[in-house]
């Protein structure tokens, strides 16, 4: 029987397994309270280096190529360790939109009257932020306009498109100010093409301004073990990195890496880490995926190292990924990372991965049901807090009282001719359990359960009902179950299909507990020697977004030079 | 040191459970682990099978595949993936329900002139009868008081039976055969074995909501096949229309017509066409008037049909939603 929370089928979570993670969180947290070492952790007299620098960041996405740079530009040597074989991060399929304000060159170009206060004021409010870390929220603030120019003295070019003019949202908005670039000119370098991903034209010129500094990329690397003079005191030293093959799975070549002036955690957070993201809210489990997981893996390995040699977790009050403003997606149909603009084409480099490009949802000509086969919402209510809280919801699976199950898209072969989705390969993905399709909903349903998520069959006869009952809805323009105004299409010409459409988690907003110098800091609230954190790894800044990534990474990489 | 045996072990495993039932007569598949240390390819090696000491099945193995990290089908997304060689072998299911223990045997096989022993294995499977289940489309909504109307139904097996010939009924909510047909010879396009048949159904006599049910009449009679659970469907039925309803969607900014906007008027419902017009029969009475079409937003009004009437829409044309919009909301 397959369990809801402890199965060890997630990639992520696997890796986590292997490297002695699991055991090591709550083994490390206990220890520093017994005084005790954990097993892990050494002493950094014990270890034979393999290689020696300054300055050491994990992650090569939004906070780990400033973070790299600005090291640089400190005087220092610096070495990236990226899990993946390309840099970029998640960053690379993002939209490019930075919020990044507070009187920058384009808002004085657009007139836009902007300060450090006033973007303070807009991510501190009293009711939505009321959890953000405010001496680190100041720090990020008062950082914004040099990051803004240290992004355009190395490469990011804001000028060329139209979007250069900061957009300006009304008040109360979360990120009031954002700047893009254009998506990266070279396709190949581009991994999901041609569907406004201009985040391409951020990582990409970063990269090549780091090389051109001196920066050193070690990819397909992935971080273990962080190294402290004592279990927990003294300087961090150093790294212990091991190779992994192209699905991050680990190929157990490992190397020492001595770190002269400190680490920098850039590694994008837990998203994809079961057991770490159901520290915050426990009903994110297994079958919740993470957005980008096939291009970042955000498994949480390095902040759980943090935590084994002594940091500590900031911001955890209400600092779940699900609620106000930092809701998982509804997402794509039928691919198992179905992040709404997450789409990729056979032609990117990590399409193997994916292994579909999913279909665009049409929730207005679907059912939604869960996987005991009913319906919970109205599926065209765009109010996300319903819609999520209800899909996370338990259904009754024996033993799992956390976490909704998957969702399913319903639809038939009407659907299809309406919508002209593909029902095959690259734009469904059968072999992996994300899309299923059935001459009769009985025979639809009884395949759902080779879904990895799926637990235990779906009933045919209740999905039939299900379906039946919706189909009078459309009859009568009435949903007496979930209120649905839009009722003008029947589920009713086959063959019928279920496509994967559970919600899929989106950002972190917690994670390591830093100072204002984005130092982790210890349980004590003393700063830890020589480790920095930035980005998603980092805890306290409630806004999302590449703005605070790319601000608290150039400010980690800058102090953690000054500091030594 | 161990001396070279003079013919290698294979070893037989079962890659993969089989299911619990296995329909009767119908081929099923064996996933099987077929490994050596030969290093040969075992593909094209004979194989028995045997119940009890009688051979029911003979061949040869299919491809053994060898699957590699490198693979195209490497893919480890929910878990370690089985690198062992494997072959999948079709077996014909007995006619006859029952549970059985059939033995796989590989007799004693040169490849390339290398030796390799005997291999055996035991598997136990239990068989069942077939299942059927029914789909209903093409079915109209509203339907008019008294008018006879037709829809389709079709019937599947879950071993692919044909089941041309066989009588589907439809009855009413009290039970009485209002429609029959006959499943034809063809099989429904985008379907595999979906035997299907149009059936002319007679009227409703009460205006509203009304559902009926589908059953096949028996179920076919050459191999056990379990019941299909009747399935049903529904409609609304509606007196004859008496007005024609002109409705124009229009952008409320532009002036400019909306093309495939749904409409709906009650039970009614319709599509606009390019120049964002359609127009409804229906008869007298008050109805909702509702307009959908994606990024667009077009108030409920509420309309009392007595005569023919031209309604013009203003629909609100939205801001295309963009996916990081919720960060920017007020």
């Amino acid at each position: 029987m397959r369990n809801g929370t402890g199965g060890p089928k997630d990639v992520s979570r696997r890796n986590f397994l292997r490297t002695s993670a699991l055991a090591g969180v709550g083994g490390a947290v206990a220890a520093a309270g017994m005084g005790s070492a954990p097993a892990a952790a050494q002493e950094s007299a014990d270890i034979a280096w393999d290689v020696e620098t300054d300055v050491i960041v994990i992650g090569a996405g939004a906070s780990g190529l400033p973070a790299s740079i600005a090291a640089r530009d400190e005087g220092a040597e610096v070495i990236v360790v990226e899990h993946h074989f390309d840099i970029g991060g998640i960053a690379i399929m993002s939209g490019g939109n930075i919020a990044i304000g507070g009187g920058n060159r384009l808002q004085i170009a657009a007139g836009q009257d902007d300060s450090p206060d006033q973007v303070f004021a807009r991510i501190t409010r009293p009711i939505e932020e009321r959890f953000a870390d405010r001496e680190l929220t100041r720090r990020y603030v008062d950082e914004q306009v040099a990051t803004f120019n240290f992004l355009e003295a190395n490469g990011v070019n804001f000028d060329r498109h139209g979007t250069d003019v900061p957009r300006e949202g009304g008040p109360g908005v979360n990120s009031p100010t954002q700047v893009r670039p254009h998506e990266w000119p070279i396709r190949v370098a581009v991994v999901s093409h041609d569907q406004g991903r201009n985040g391409s034209g951020i990582v990409r010129p970063l990269e090549l301004s780091a090389r051109n500094k001196g920066v050193q990329f070690l990819l397909s690397h992935t971080l273990t073990d962080i190294y402290r003079e004592q279990p927990f005191a003294g300087r961090v030293t150093g790294v212990r990195v091991m190779e992994v093959d192209r699905w991050f799975q680990p190929i157990h070549r490992t190397l020492n890496i001595r770190a002269r002036k400190g680490v920098i955690i850039c590694s994008g957070g837990h998203g994809h880490n079961v057991a770490f993201r159901t520290m915050y809210d426990p009903r994110l489990t297994e079958e919740y995926q993470w957005h980008g997981q096939h291009t970042a893996v955000a498994n949480a390995v390095p902040s759980i190292a943090a935590i084994k040699v002594g940091a500590a977790l900031g911001s955890t009050g209400n600092g779940t990924q699900e609620g106000t403003g930092n809701a998982p997606d509804k997402g794509r149909w039928a691919v198992q990372d179905n992040y709404v603009r997450g789409a990729q084409t056979p032609e990117s480099a990590t399409f193997f991965r994916h292994r579909a490009t999913g279909l665009p949802a049409a929730w207005a000509e679907c059912l939604l049901v869960k996987e005991n086969g009913l319906r919970f919402w109205d599926e065209t209510d765009d109010s996300e807090d319903g819609y999520f809280a209800h899909a996370l919801e338990p259904t009754g699976v024996p033993g799992k009282l956390l976490g909704g199950g998957p969702v399913w898209a319903i639809f038939d072969a009407d659907t299809v001719t309406r919508r002209g989705y593909g029902t095959g390969y690259p734009d469904v993905d059968r072999a992996g359990g994300y899309f299923f399709s059935g001459e009769t909903l009985e025979e639809l349903a009884g395949q759902l359960h080779y879904n990895t998520y799926q637990l235990r069959p779906m009933p045919g006869d209740v999905l039939r009902a299900t379906v039946e009952k919706f189909n009078s809805f459309v009859d009568t323009g009435v949903d007496t179950d979930f209120a649905r105004a839009n009722l003008q299409f029947k589920i009713q010409t086959p063959p019928f299909y279920a496509a994967w459409s559970t919600p899929v988690l989106h950002d972190s907003y917690t994670g390591l507990r830093a100072n204002t110098n984005c130092q982790v800091v210890d349980m004590a609230g003393s700063a830890i020697p020589g480790l920095y954190v930035a980005g998603e790894s980092l805890g306290g800044i409630k806004q999302h977004g590449l703005g605070r990534c790319i601000v608290t990474g150039r400010v980690a990489g800058m102090e953690c030079v000054r500091a030594s | 040191m161990t001396a070279t045996p003079s013919a290698f072990p294979i070893r037989l495993e079962l890659k993969k459970r089989l299911p619990e039932t296995v329909d009767v007569a119908a081929i099923f598949k064996l996933a099987l682990v077929v490994e050596t240390d030969s290093g040969c390819d075992l593909t094209g090696i004979p194989f028995l099978i045997e119940d009890g000491g009688a051979v029911v099945a003979s061949g040869v193995l299919p491809t053994v595949r060898r699957l590699t990290r490198d693979s195209e089908e490497y893919d480890p997304r929910h878990g370690p993936v089985d690198l062992r060689d494997s072959a999948e072998i079709a077996i014909l299911a007995p006619a006859g329900i029952g549970s059985y223990q059939w033995t796989l045997r590989l007799p004693e096989a040169a490849v390339g002139g290398v030796a390799h022993q005997a291999a055996a294995l035991t598997f136990q499977f239990a068989t069942g009868a077939h299942s059927t289940s029914l789909a209903v489309w093409d079915n109209p909504t509203p339907v008019t008081l008294g008018a006879p109307f037709s829809l389709k139904v079709g019937a599947k097996c879950s071993a692919g039976c044909c089941l041309t010939g066989e009588t589907i009924e439809i009855l009413d909510a009290e039970g009485r055969v209002v429609g029959a047909g006959v499943l034809g010879e063809a099989v429904w396009p985008g379907t595999t074995s979906l035997y299907w048949a149009s059936i002319s159904v007679e009227g409703p006599v009460g205006e509203g909501p009304c559902r009926w049910s589908v059953r096949m009449a028996s179920p076919p009679q050459e191999l056990p096949h379990g019941s299909a659970a009747a399935v049903s469907f529904s409609s609304v039925a509606t007196r004859p229309a008496e007005h024609k309803v002109s409705i124009a969607v229009v952008e409320q900014e532009t002036g400019k017509p909306v093309a495939r906007a749904q409409v709906r008027l009650g039970a009614f419902r319709a599509v606009t066409n390019d120049a964002g017009a359609v127009t409804l029969e229906l008869p007298s009475g008050d109805f909702t008037l509702r307009v959908f079409k994606e990024n667009y937003d077009a108030p409920e009004q509420s309309l009392a049909v007595k005569d023919d009437l031209e309604v013009l829409v203003s629909a609100r044309a939205l801001p295309i939603e963009e996916p990081y919009s919720r960060y920017w909301k007020t």
